[in-house]
This record gives structure tokens, C-alpha cells and sequence, in this order.
């Protein structure tokens, strides 16, 4: 039995369940934080997306098939409740998912938890400049540091088509930053 | 089982996650309240407290769409049992009809058999419509 499988089985028992789960917090708080942020960009929406991402996690672990790794299924869950939360936005504001993008995207720029340079704010908006699909590929892998394989699960795409995306995605953000520098720093 | 540990990180791996969390108030800007993590922590731990066991998901009657869902099957089940009825009710007298119509075509069989043959008739026919038409 592997260490993972132990601590599932942790998860899963009465006797464990609390401490068990108190070390998956420890582990996975701060990381499933970041990822949420990225997504939902405010620090309020993230705490309430990350407040109701663990109480799914806790509810759903006895059914959790283990067909991929703990970690991947909590970044899953993670994702997921962040859509939910943009859609739930989306449905109340009654505008599409983009212009909610566009707007929580201008909330975070008002967003006392946001303390950012010229340059970090330029960077933000390179980052909205690329097709959805793409922006979230380049966030998992480069600052989530998501394998290609567990960013295909999450998004359920082709692990071909998500190096594709990272790729585009990452040149287009390196040549805009690039031209960035140049012109504040005149290189 | 009374000892489990969530699989260890090695020390260098470690150090590379935190760089690579430290990252998002870096390059991004974004960042935190004081001790947040530890706060959040804990609430966390008291929604969980109070749930006790992981739910299975118990389906509300009074939820609009599962009533709307259950009326609609209800609906669906009655119509197809009627419809089931009536086909079986056409196909019985179809099969009454087609019986009918073959007593009748017998009989007509056997009526025939009791007629007499005569030449006479074609006679006649000849000599009255055939023969006047020349």
C-alpha cells in the first residue's frame, strides 16, 4: 500500500479523519489558494471560492475512485468551484463569463490585497490579453508548476493540445514582457 | 493503522514550492492579509466540525426541478402504458376484422359451389352486346 493510499484511508477513517485532514490543510491551503486567485483575482472571492473548495473536498473524499492522484483530484475540485463561482456571477450580473473576467479583473486592480508596479500590472494584463484556455494552461504550468498530464485531467483537453497552449502562451507573454522592459527601462 | 503521514516533501522541493508560491506577490502583485492562512485555517475546521461525517447527497423533494423531473417521468410512464393499451386494443379488433372478412371470403367459396353452370348466359351476352356491336 502506498503512502498515499495510507493517508486516504486515513481520510476516509473516523479515528483519523480530523488530524488526517488538519496535515491535507497544511499541505494544500496556500498552493489551492494561488491557483483560485489566479482565477478569480480578488482576495474576497478567492477566501470564499478556497472556504467551499475544502468543504467539497471533505464531502466528496468517500468518492473519490482514486483514478488519479489526491493531488490532482483537490486541483480539479479546486477549478471546478471557481467556475462555479464566475458562473454564479455571471448568471446574477446577467453578461457572459467574459465581461465577469473583465470586471473582476477591474476589481482586483481596486483590490486592497493588490500592491503591484507598473510592470506587474502590465504583466496582469498580458496575461488577460490570451484566450482564455490559453491563460489558464500558462498560470498552472508555470506558477502552479502543474505536470502537462494533470493540467490535461483537470481541463479535460488533450495533453497535446494543452503543450500547444502553454507554448503559444508562454512566447506571446515573453515577447510582450520583453518590449515591456525595454520600452520603461529603455534596454 | 495508527500512524499515517501525508508523503513527505523532500527539503529541496520544499524550498522550491515556497519560491514558487512567493512568486504570485513577485511577478503578479497579489497578496494576502497577516496570518491568513492560519485564520482561513480554522474556519475551515469549523464548517468541517459541524458537517461531522462526509454527506451523501440527499436528494430535496422540495427542490423545484427534482418535482418538475418526477412529475414529467410520471407523465411520460402513464402516457406510454396508455398508448401501450390502445395498441393492443387495435391490434385485437384488426385481427376480429381480418377474421370476418375471411369467414366471408369462404363462404362466397363454398356459396359458389352450389351454382349452377350454365352456357346459357354467354350465349345470351354474345348474341345481345357482342354480335349487334358487328
Amino acid at each position: 500500500m502506498t503512502n498515499e493510499t495510507e493517508f486516504i484511508n486515513a481520510l476516509l477513517s473516523k479515528k483519523h479523519r480530523e488530524r488526517a485532514f488538519k496535515q491535507l490543510l497544511d499541505r494544500y491551503q496556500e498552493r489551492l489558494y494561488w491557483h483560485i486567485r489566479k482565477l478569480v483575482h480578488t482576495h474576497e472571492n478567492a477566501n470564499d471560492v478556497l472556504q467551499n473548495t475544502f468543504v467539497r473536498i471533505y464531502r466528496s473524499l468517500p468518492n473519490f475512485k482514486q483514478n488519479s492522484s489526491l493531488h490532482t483530484w483537490m486541483y480539479k475540485i479546486a477549478y471546478n468551484e471557481s467556475l462555479r463561482f464566475l458562473e454564479k456571477h455571471s448568471k446574477e450580473l446577467r453578461v457572459s463569463l467574459d465581461e465577469v473576467n473583465e470586471k473582476h479583473l477591474e476589481n482586483l486592480f481596486q483590490d486592497s490585497y493588490f500592491n503591484a508596479n507598473e510592470v506587474q500590472v502590465k504583466l496582469q494584463k498580458v496575461l488577460h490579453e490570451l484566450a482564455d484556455k490559453e491563460r489558464k494552461v500558462f498560470q498552472m504550468k508555470y506558477y502552479d508548476d502543474l505536470k502537462f498530464r494533470e493540467i490535461a485531467e483537470i481541463l479535460t483537453i488533450k495533453e497535446g493540445t494543452i503543450k500547444t497552449l502553454y507554448y503559444k502562451a508562454a512566447k506571446y507573454v515573453e515577447d510582450k514582457m520583453v518590449q515591456v522592459m525595454v520600452t520603461e527601462h529603455k534596454i | 493503522m495508527d500512524t499515517f503521514n501525508y508523503p513527505e516533501q523532500d527539503k529541496k522541493e520544499g524550498a522550491l514550492e515556497t519560491q514558487r508560491l512567493k512568486m504570485h506577490s513577485k511577478e503578479l502583485g497579489l497578496e494576502v492579509p497577516e496570518n491568513y492562512f492560519e485564520i482561513s485555517k480554522q474556519e475551515i475546521l469549523n464548517k468541517i466540525g459541524t458537517e461531522k461525517e462526509p454527506k451523501t447527497k440527499l436528494i430535496s423533494l422540495q427542490n423545484k426541478k427534482v418535482l418538475f423531473s418526477i412529475a414529467a417521468s410520471i407523465a411520460l410512464l402513464f402516457t406510454i402504458t396508455i398508448f401501450q393499451m390502445k395498441e393492443g386494443l387495435f391490434k385485437s379488433q384488426e385481427k376480429k376484422v381480418r377474421k370476418i372478412a375471411l369467414l366471408e371470403e369462404n363462404n362466397d367459396l363454398i356459396n359458389s359451389l352450389f351454382v349452377e353452370d350454365s352456357d346459357d348466359f354467354v350465349e345470351d351476352y354474345l348474341n345481345t352486346k357482342v354480335l349487334e356491336d358487328l
